[in-house]
């Protein structure tokens, strides 16, 4: 594995794409493939410098043709770029890293450190993949890394002010929650009317004749038990966040663009 | 002509005599002697068999003394009920033999109670020949124990108008012997069940469920005994399967000398009439047997069913149930109790702000408790 990221370091330096504010070993943007031009690749590299300087914490884009030459897991091998190159500012290594594979497009983003979990939670992260996935389905690089950058600052600057971007931020939230709360109570405020409604009738036909029958007189003459098939189902267990997120470790989101 | 009925009196003073489930014996009303059953019983035979003559001499005449159809009758009864079901052919007459008033009864009627001198009157013609039950339950319970039950029902009823339960005016309380027909039979079955055991594990990134199928089956037979039906059209079918079960242990063979005091009628839906019931409630116990050996499984269905049942013997007895009315709001609300177990039954009526507002009290309480508990939060996170 350490072969392969110093490989990849060796790649993005022949590049020249590095600058002075970076403490990784990589540069913000490192494209393999070759999908963005030099001067986009800039731009890109300047916007993540200025995020990098605002909100102390480092944005990286890396494009790679396949990721499964390095490992079986996109999310593996972006967490081991993120680790490796010493990526992200201070002690708890405050970053994330959009890592794309264009043999079978599929993308991972990590995010690492207390401050940038709190800005890219379970939530706020749908938002920015809804962001770049939108320009990546129309092979529209630039535009799709452009939006990537531009919300990752966006939900690091409301993180910055004190009111990260939650599912709580969301207009619908509320409405949803007490509208879910209200449905399920009225379900339950009709099961416990049922219930009251019910005791005031002991009323019934009979259906059977369990008290008529004579003392000892069952008997069960024949038993077979018989295996005939079996069916199966799989269900593929996601690979979304990894629970150490809260605690400032990595988490991330990752699928097909 | 002789007359049909009999009032048992009481030797002593010739007082009328009712049973008394309690002690078991009849008792005078009057100068409160008490004497076995079959004391009166034996005392009264010779007088019941002059009024069984009398009462197939009175058939006979009848057939040729058969009213004529006038018409419907449209009778308003004492509780509001008209209808155009009284046929002046199935009513007959007698003479109460101890104040000579005329009394008009069903042609069902086994046991009633003058209206003018309030003496019970029995009809042994009734109980004869083909149409003699083969058993009865005595009366163990009063009328004060039904209308004690009837408070009872009352209490927990959260539900119930408090009006209904402070006025509290029963309209009728009576005391009948209800005839019914008790089946006996033996059943076999075969039934083939779809049964299924789940297991579930992970492999590499999938949970895998792995469903393994069964064919079960379960063959076997049961002898069922005296399952009731009850035999009279007046008496609701599911008011008198809810007053199951009685206890067979107080079965006696028949006697009038139970009756007075009571109403009684004789039966009226035929044994064909009231064999589907008692076949289906046979067939479904020998399912649920026969379901309830079959264990272990995550689910278990029904493929197919095979059930043979051989009729048995079927019993004529008079099972004693004390019927209560009331009445509030223009409807009539009829109440019954098991007159030897004290089981009751009957239905309520419901208040219906107070089911809103239980409704509407349960739906905001839980609507804050799920609001505040996160239940609704969760919802919306997945939801977003």
């Amino acid at each position: 594995m350490k072969r392969i990221v110093l490989f990849i370091l060796a790649v993005c330096l022949v590049l020249g794409i590095r600058t002075d504010t970076q403490a990784a070993t990589i540069p913000y943007v490192c494209d393999e493939v070759g999908i963005l031009s030099q001067d986009e690749v800039y731009k890109l590299e300047e916007r993540a410098a200025e995020a990098a300087q605002k909100y102390g914490a480092e944005i990286f884009i890396y494009i790679m043709n396949d990721y499964t030459d390095y490992d079986n897991d996109i999310m593996d091998v972006a967490i081991d770029i993120f680790d490796s190159s010493g990526c992200g500012i201070g002690e708890g290594r405050e970053g994330m890293i959009l890592l794309l594979s264009m043999s079978a497009r599929d993308y991972y983003l990590d995010v690492h450190g207390k401050f940038v979990n709190k800005a890219v939670n379970d939530y706020s992260i749908n938002l920015i993949e809804d962001e770049f996935l939108d320009d990546f389905a129309d092979d529209e690089w630039y535009n799709g890394f452009s939006d990537y950058i531009d919300k990752s600052s966006e939900l690091l600057n409301c993180a910055l002010e004190g009111n990260p971007v939650t599912v709580k931020s969301n207009p619908m939230y509320n409405v949803i929650k007490w509208g879910a709360s209200a449905l399920i109570a009225i379900l339950i405020a009709l099961f416990v009317g049922l219930i009251f409604k019910s005791k005031m009738k002991n009323v019934a036909t009979g259906v059977d004749a369990d008290n008529y029958v004579q003392d000892n007189s069952f008997d069960i003459t024949y038993r077979d038990d018989r295996f005939t098939h079996s069916t199966e189902s799989r269900r593929k267990i996601e690979t979304k966040s990894s629970s150490s997120g809260g605690s400032g470790g990595h988490s991330g989101s990752g699928g097909k663009f | 002509m002789a007359t049909q009925i009999t009032n048992h009196k009481c030797p002593a003073c010739t007082g009328p005599l009712h049973f008394v489930g309690e002690s078991g014996k009849l008792e005078c009303d009057y100068c409160g002697s008490s004497y076995e059953v079959a004391e009166i019983e034996a005392l009264y035979s010779e007088k019941e068999e002059k009024a069984k003559e009398a009462f197939k001499e009175a058939g006979e005449d009848e057939k040729e003394d058969s009213y004529e159809d006038i018409g419907e009758y449209t009778l308003s009864s004492e509780d509001g009920e008209g209808n155009g079901d009284w046929n002046a052919e199935r009513m007959k007459a007698y003479n109460c033999p101890s104040c000579g008033a005329e009394l008009i009864c069903d042609d069902t009627t086994a046991a009633t109670s003058c209206p003018y001198c309030d003496n019970p009157t029995v009809i042994p013609g009734q109980f004869d020949g083909s149409i003699k039950p083969d058993y009865i339950i005595p009366f163990k319970l009063d009328k004060k124990a039904a209308v004690e039950a009837l408070k009872n029902f009352y209490k927990g009823k959260f539900l119930l108008p408090k009006v209904f339960s402070d006025a509290n005016h029963i309209d009728e309380i009576k005391g009948i012997y209800v005839p019914f027909w008790m089946f006996s039979a033996e059943t076999e079955g075969n039934i083939v069940f779809n049964a299924t055991k789940t297991h579930v594990y992970r492999s590499g990134d999938y949970e895998v469920t792995k469903t393994n199928h069964y064919k079960v089956t379960r063959s076997g037979r049961a002898f069922f005994e005296k399952l009731p039906t009850d035999a009279s059209s007046k008496m609701a079918d599911d008011y008198m399967d809810s007053l199951e079960p009685f206890n067979y242990g107080e079965l006696k063979p028949f006697s009038t000398a139970y009756m007075p005091g009571y109403l009684a009628d004789r039966y009226d839906v035929s044994v064909e009439e009231c064999s589907p019931r008692a076949d289906l409630r046979f067939r479904n116990s020998l399912t649920d047997l026969l379901r309830d050996d079959v264990k272990g499984y995550a689910t278990v269905t029904t493929s197919s069913k095979n059930i043979k049942l051989t009729r048995g013997e079927v019993k004529y007895a008079m099972l004693p149930v004390w019927v209560l009315n009331t009445h509030w709001n223009d409807n009539k609300y009829t109440f019954m109790m098991n007159g030897q177990t004290g089981k009751f039954v009957g239905e309520l009526p419901i208040d219906k702000k107070k089911y809103n507002i239980l409704r509407l009290g349960v739906a905001l309480a839980s609507t804050l408790i799920l609001g505040f508990a996160g239940v609704g939060g969760m919802i919306a996170s997945l939801i977003l």
